[in-house]
């Protein structure tokens, strides 16, 4: 298991590689000069020279590349081409906020997704499975930016119950979270439901009936923890999204995260800002990734028999 | 000894699939005295484990109904029974052994935890000592090392798998045990370990089984009296005696010998049953083998066949009128 957590771990250093390599060609062979779009359509020739020097944009693709590789790995990072700023304090400043948002969001979808997809799979076909498959179906249909304003129409316009936009308050995120998760939450509802009900019909649980094992201990023992393998892997794939920012979410509340500090690196050309925030979410993802599969072993002991190979 | 532990009285189930109405099990009676066993035989799809669910009233949910019929268990009817009731006669007066060791183990609790379960479920003033005394002593008696009990069933063989399932089924001392086709996914050697294991147990707890089996030699081994079912009927029930010793016999069943091969007779061939079992959801009238029967006359397609009862042997048949 040790072995399988190191393996994996090492496994990320060419991953972090080439994701910042990848990066770097598309922020600096893509058309557009920071320096230019600081100095704005005015500047003179010599100053836009001066700037690049500063900035060190002034060098060709490969020696540039180098140059950021061998300062990322000396722990410098560089700072954002606009605010001057350390690029880490700016992703450390935001991410708080794409976190909680992230984490309200999952939390919401994991206890209705697994209360709701368990119901409809111990009473599959029944009037209230039906009407809630109908009901995942719509939500799963319906766009975020949907949502989010819909939700601002009717508790920050109509009741003024809650702020439209913002992120000082713990008030702040309730509408956000819900915008979030409500795509996750119906998915996971349907892959609990099915997962479940692939469970419940096979032998083993059969065998477990056959023992006098009442019904709810035969649910939630005997069959959701062999249901639950599909669903951690949707939870922890939707986790890795949320905590890359939900741009959308983001921009239409207002909220200060990851999401719209990337887009506005990716506009202003701020080619450290960006790769220090895109490796700081995918390594975040990758993290995730490597969590969600330890826990697979935790669930299922033929898997951790797998790992420990 | 002829105490009667499981009555079965016309009893008749249905599921009621997309596809119409399956008639699983028609008019079937049985009766099983302590500690016998009763082998009860068949192609696949007579309705033998349909039986065994109904006894167990394990019918799939919504989907399996029994429509008519009682099912008498020490005179008591199970019908009439609450779930509660029912919970606490599975696992501990009738429990089960499923056809597939592989699939009828939970993968994801290790074998011993699966056992103690049912110790526990039954007997709640146990403590965690006497359970797992009971878990160690079940490992004995099926003949494996009790230190695998914190193994999880991927870890064990087919055969190990099987073995453990029956430790789970005896583990509350059953009156009756339903072996629905123990051994079929076992390969021979096995079968016979396991078969003899059962055996030797069952004369120890002296507990009675009925044994659902497509093999004829395991019957002549094992059981005490045979029921042999098509097309949801019990077409012939008797002894082992009546029916492998017995002069007349129910066309299927002569048929079913005759699907044996037989090492003494210098016959190359096999001599199956010419056709298939008739679709459940659409059953022949009159009798339902007389598609198939070599001895079909007029009266076969029409009239259902009446039985015949000769001392213990009983026959469904017009033949023998």
């Amino acid at each position: 298991m040790h072995r399988y957590i190191i393996k994996r771990l090492l496994m990320l250093i060419p991953v972090m590689l080439g994701i910042s390599f990848i990066l770097y060609a598309i922020m600096t062979l893509t058309p557009g000069d920071p320096a230019q779009l600081i100095l704005g359509p005015g500047a003179t020739q010599e100053a836009i020279d001066q700037l690049r020097a500063e900035l060190g944009t002034d060098v060709g693709f490969w020696e540039g590349y180098v140059n950021w590789l061998t300062d990322a790995l000396h722990g410098e990072f560089g700072t954002s081409y606009r605010s001057k700023e350390p690029v880490f304090d700016e992703v450390f400043a935001r991410f708080p906020n794409t976190l909680k948002l992230a984490s309200s969001a999952i939390i919401i979808s994991v206890i209705f997704g697994l209360a709701i997809g368990i119901f409809q799979a111990v009473h599959q076909y029944s009037l209230a499975d039906n009407i809630m498959s109908g009901a995942t179906l719509v939500l799963t249909s319906m766009p975020d930016f949907w949502i989010g304003l819909i939700l601002i129409i009717i508790f920050a316009v109509w009741l003024k119950v809650l702020p439209a936009s913002g992120a000082n308050h713990w008030y702040n995120f309730i509408m956000p979270a819900i915008t979030a998760s409500i795509n996750y939450t119906a998915n996971t509802i349907r892959m609990t439901r099915s997962s479940m009900l692939e469970v419940i019909r096979s032998d083993y649980i059969r065998t477990a009936r056959a023992k006098g094992v009442p019904e709810r201990t035969v649910i939630y023992k005997h069959a959701l923890k062999n249901a639950l393998l599909p669903v951690v892997t949707l939870i922890g794939i939707n986790l890795g999204w949320q905590l890359g920012g939900t741009i959308i979410v983001e921009q239409i509340f207002a909220i200060p995260g990851i999401g719209t500090l990337m887009i506005g690196a990716v506009r202003g050309k701020d080619t450290p800002l960006l790769m220090a925030s895109v490796l700081f979410v995918a390594l975040l993802s990758a993290l995730i990734n490597l969590g969600t599969d330890i826990l697979y072993a935790y669930i299922d002991p033929r898997i951790k028999a797998e790992y420990s190979k | 000894m002829s105490e009667k532990l499981l009555e079965i009285k016309d009893l008749s189930v249905v599921y009621h699939t997309e596809d119409g109405e399956v008639y699983a099990v028609n008019h079937a009676d049985l009766s099983i005295n302590k500690g016998e066993t009763l082998g009860l035989v068949g192609e696949t799809g007579a309705g033998k484990t349909t039986t065994c669910l109904s006894i167990m009233r394990l019918l799939p949910e919504k989907l399996g109904e029994i429509i008519s019929g009682d099912i008498l268990l020490n005179g008591e009817s199970i019908m009439s029974k609450s779930e509660a009731e029912m919970r606490s006669i599975r696992g501990n007066e009738v429990s089960m052994i499923f056809q597939d060791p592989m699939t009828s183990l939970n993968p994801v609790y290790t074998v011993g935890d699966q056992i103690a379960e049912v110790i526990q479920i039954h007997n709640p003033n146990y403590t965690k000592e006497q359970v797992e005394k009971r878990v160690d002593e079940m490992f004995l008696m099926v003949g494996l090392p009790a230190e695998r009990k914190t193994e999880y069933p991927h870890q064990f063989s087919g055969g190990m798998k099987q073995r453990i399932v029956i430790a789970m089924a005896l583990a509350c001392e059953p009156n009756l045990i339903l072996a629905d086709e123990p051994t079929t996914a076992l390969d021979v050697t096995i079968q016979a370990q396991v078969l003899q294991m059962m055996k030797d147990l069952k004369e120890k707890l002296n507990t009675a089984m009925i044994l659902v089996t497509h093999d004829l030699g395991i019957v002549a081994q094992t059981c005490d009296s045979v029921a042999v079912m098509y097309a949801g009927e019990v077409i012939e029930n008797g002894t082992v005696e009546d029916i492998f010793e017995g002069e007349n016999h129910h066309p299927y069943t002569v048929g079913l010998f005759g699907s044996i091969p037989d090492l003494t007779s210098k016959s190359n061939r096999l001599h199956p049953i010419d056709g298939l079992m008739p679709d459940p959801s659409n059953l022949p009238k009159g009798c339902k083998f007389s598609p198939r029967c070599p001895h079909c006359k007029d009266i076969c397609k029409e009239v259902e066949p009446p039985v015949i009862k000769n001392g213990t042997h009983m026959i469904r048949c017009h033949l023998y009128k």
